[in-house]
């Protein structure tokens, strides 16, 4: 508004300016713009023609035109967008060329040019023809320079709007990947899009998300809401939330545990992207793990009427003298003959425990008037060196005068259900790490696709293709239970469409090395990119074109990877990293201690990389 | 620490950080938040050398390398009195009793979480 005032006594009053900047700013699609533009645009100059034109990479289009009427203006939007004459288009390539309002024509000046100015490379300029009796005067002039102005702003505006509208439209593709559930979000509550993977997780159709049904805040139990709320929070700051675990749930009822990670767009507080992992799995493992814990909690309390189910024993101790009466099962369990008298000197050895924190539990139980303790320690056989697991139970008896007189101890093994318990706790574990994991590479694969895509279109098909190849390199994973692959394996399946024999384009040479699993992921996301460029750009974008990729360890134990492309277009530098060489560069090289060298020569693109195997073979 | 804009001067940071991808995106944030990076180092080996040689301002230490401790770096670089911050997925019960004291981020963090530590010391 600013920008359209001060005009002068002879423009137009401010009331008119502001009706025209809120004609502007009030429509959300560029095509309301283009036509309160040209028609303000048409009623201020007293023009008889007004165009919009845009420069585009095959030259310049009449994007929309408005012609002045008896009673008022016409439009005329242009989806085709025509060329423009060659009259206008010296003037509107003038225009976008110099930035600066151009005016052409005999005196008086019949026509002018007026430009659109914004960030990006190419232009565009409102064109006006001024009808029999007119021209521009100075006025004029200044006025349409204002409103041009103003009109960019709200064109820009209008048009960013409706990029992010079919930016969700556009991530179609990402959803088909289903590698896991990915679904687009607003904050009214909709889920906009979902892919197949999302919605099988809650059970919902692909007509339940067109008819709206599918709402991501009706789907989460009330006592997940505030841990939203806190995400949402995060997302209005940092573009990402940190991933969390809640619940959905189901279409039918049914409750499925997720873990999230969400990340929002950059141009929209309101809409993004969430990303969804079913972990059913490590709940399942999680409550067999409560499951054995309350077993174990259940069994020492039926200890006192356990005594017939064996591996266990009895002991009276005098506190008088120390004195030690143990049953023959305690003999055995402690590993001593059943008949041999034992005294508490024999058994201190075997004590892996601090026997301090035997005594102390002791005295602390005497001193508290407490009638029961127990204790847990580990105790290594004399005859055997085997290592097992005692509970305890001391129960203190004491005289009329509340004396404490002996403790009757009940010493139960536990060695196999603590061996149970500890190997549940691990896997527990390895399968909470894996999934945290797992998410924090997909979200720095995420926001390295974001740094290195320039549309979104462009961003959802690289993003589908990076997962699929993080989930080739998983499958491959998960059948050597995460302990590695092998090399030859890991390429053959990141390759697969292009190392079949007849007529394989890629030919693949070397032994089949076992690659530890973060080898197995960071190569098959390098193999990923190169073949994704030697399809774009390179040897598989010829039908004739073929790479040979062949590796061998050297002396030093390095292993050298080398890409040959050949038979297909000569390689250019590209004039940007993209995700391919940052990754080639920053990561694989300094991940494996080695170095990488690119060389885009003319008979084809080549890459050697240099990997300590060492390294590489680290599980 | 002080960021300059003048490259040259932006306070150094060292991060230590097994994860490939977490690495690089670490080093991006930072790097756009005005900090020099220095690594990232992958393992306790490459940690050690960067924390003897390089001038440092401060360090990000994740604690688990590839199944080794970073311990020996916070040592190095307490001894220098370059102050730092552990990343974890474990929390504060994976620290060691002399390290209750020192700041610590569970993983996965909010970024900004960590850009307010940095930008706390010096």
């Amino acid at each position: 508004l600013a920008a359209l005032g001060g005009l002068g006594p002879r423009g137009p009053d401010g009331l008119i300016a502001l009706e025209a900047t809120a004609a502007l700013f009030g429509r959300l699609e560029p095509a309301g713009v283009v036509e309160a533009l040209l028609g303000t645009a048409l009623r201020w100059s007293m023009a008889s023609r007004a165009l919009l034109v845009r420069l585009d990479p095959d030259g310049l289009r009449i994007e929309a035109e408005g012609a002045a009427t008896d009673h008022g203006a016409e439009f005329i939007q242009r989806p085709a967008a025509p060329a423009p004459d060659d009259y206008l288009a010296a003037l509107a390539h003038r225009v976008i060329r110099t930035d600066q309002v151009v005016q052409a024509g005999d005196a008086p000046q019949r026509r002018i040019g007026l430009p659109l100015p914004k960030d990006g490379e190419l232009g565009e300029a409102l064109c006006l023809e001024a009808g029999p009796s007119g021209r521009f005067s100075p006025e004029t002039v200044a006025l349409l320079t204002a409103l041009a102005r103003a009109g960019a702003t709200a064109l820009e505006n209008a048009r960013r709007m409706t990029a992010l509208q079919n930016k969700v439209a556009r991530m179609t593709p990402l959803y088909e990947a289903n590698v896991m559930g990915v679904f687009a979000w607003d904050l009214a509550g909709r889920v906009t899009e979902a892919n197949d993977a999302f919605l099988e997780i809650v059970g919902y159709s692909r007509e339940d998300v067109a008819r709206g049904l599918v709402n991501w805040e009706r789907m989460t139990p009330p006592e997940y809401r505030e841990r939203d709320e806190q995400a949402v929070a995060e997302l209005m700051g940092d573009k990402q939330a940190r991933p969390f675990e809640k619940e959905y749930v189901r279409k039918d009822g049914v409750r499925v545990p997720v873990m999230l990670g969400i990340s929002r767009f950059e141009e929209s507080l309101n809409e993004g992207v969430c990303v969804v992992i079913e972990i059913s799995e490590l709940k399942a493992a999680q409550a067999r793990l409560a499951d054995a814990l309350s077993a174990l909690q259940e069994s020492r309390a039926r200890l006192g009427t356990a005594l017939q189910a064996g591996r266990m024993g009895v002991w009276r101790r005098r506190m008088s003298d120390d004195a030690l009466d143990p049953s023959p099962e305690l003999n055995v369990l402690l590993g001593y003959p059943p008949d041999q008298p034992l005294t508490v000197g024999e058994m201190l050895p075997g004590l892996l425990d601090d026997p301090a924190e035997l005594s102390a539990a002791r005295e602390r139980a005497v001193a508290t008037g407490q009638p029961v303790f127990e204790i847990e320690y580990a105790y290594q056989r004399p005859d055997t060196g085997e290592v097992r697991c005692f509970l305890v139970r001391n129960e203190i008896v004491r005289d009329a005068a509340n004396e404490p007189q002996e403790i009757v101890g009940l010493v139960i093994d536990i060695t196999e259900r603590k061996q149970h318990e500890e190997r549940q706790q691990l896997l527990l574990n390895e399968l909470n790490h894996r999934v945290k994991n797992t998410l924090s590479v997909v979200l720095g694969i995420v926001d390295q696709t974001l740094r290195n895509t320039r549309s979104p279109g462009a961003f959802a098909e690289a993003l589908q293709g990076r997962l699929q190849a993080l989930s080739k390199s998983h499958n491959l994973l998960t059948d050597g239970v995460w302990q590695g692959a092998g090399l030859r394996d890991v390429l053959a399946s990141e390759l697969a469409a292009w190392v079949a024999p007849p007529g394989e384009r890629i030919v693949l040479d070397g032994e089949n090395l076992m690659v530890g699993p973060k080898g197995v992921v960071t190569l098959g996301l390098v193999m990923h990119e190169l073949v994704t460029n030697a399809v774009r750009h390179g040897a598989l974008s010829v039908p004739d074109g073929r790479i040979d990729l062949s590796w061998r360890l050297d002396d030093d134990q390095d292993l050298h990877i080398v890409w040959r492309e050949h038979g297909g277009p000569p390689a250019p530098p590209p004039s940007r990293k993209g995700f391919g060489m940052q990754l080639l560069e920053r990561g694989l090289a300094r991940e494996f201690v080695g170095g990488v060298r690119i060389d885009f020569a003319p008979e084809g693109f080549r890459c050697e990389m240099r990997l300590s195997m060492a390294r590489m073979a680290q599980t | 620490v002080s960021v300059a804009t003048d490259p040259d001067r932006a306070a150094r940071v060292l991060v230590v950080e097994d994860e490939m991808l977490v690495a690089m995106v670490l080093e991006d944030q930072l790097a756009d938040a005005g900090f020099k990076v220095v690594g990232p180092a992958f393992s306790v080996e490459e940690a050690m050398r960067l924390a003897a040689s390089e001038p440092l301002d401060g360090a990000v230490l994740d604690i688990n390398l590839a199944g080794e401790k970073v311990y020996p770096v916070a040592d190095l670089l307490a001894a220098r009195n370059v102050p730092f911050v552990y990343v974890t997925g474990f929390g504060r019960a994976g620290l060691r009793e002399t390290d209750q004291g020192r700041p610590m981020l569970q993983k996965p963090y909010l970024f900004a979480s960590l850009e307010a530590i940095v930008r706390g010391w010096g």
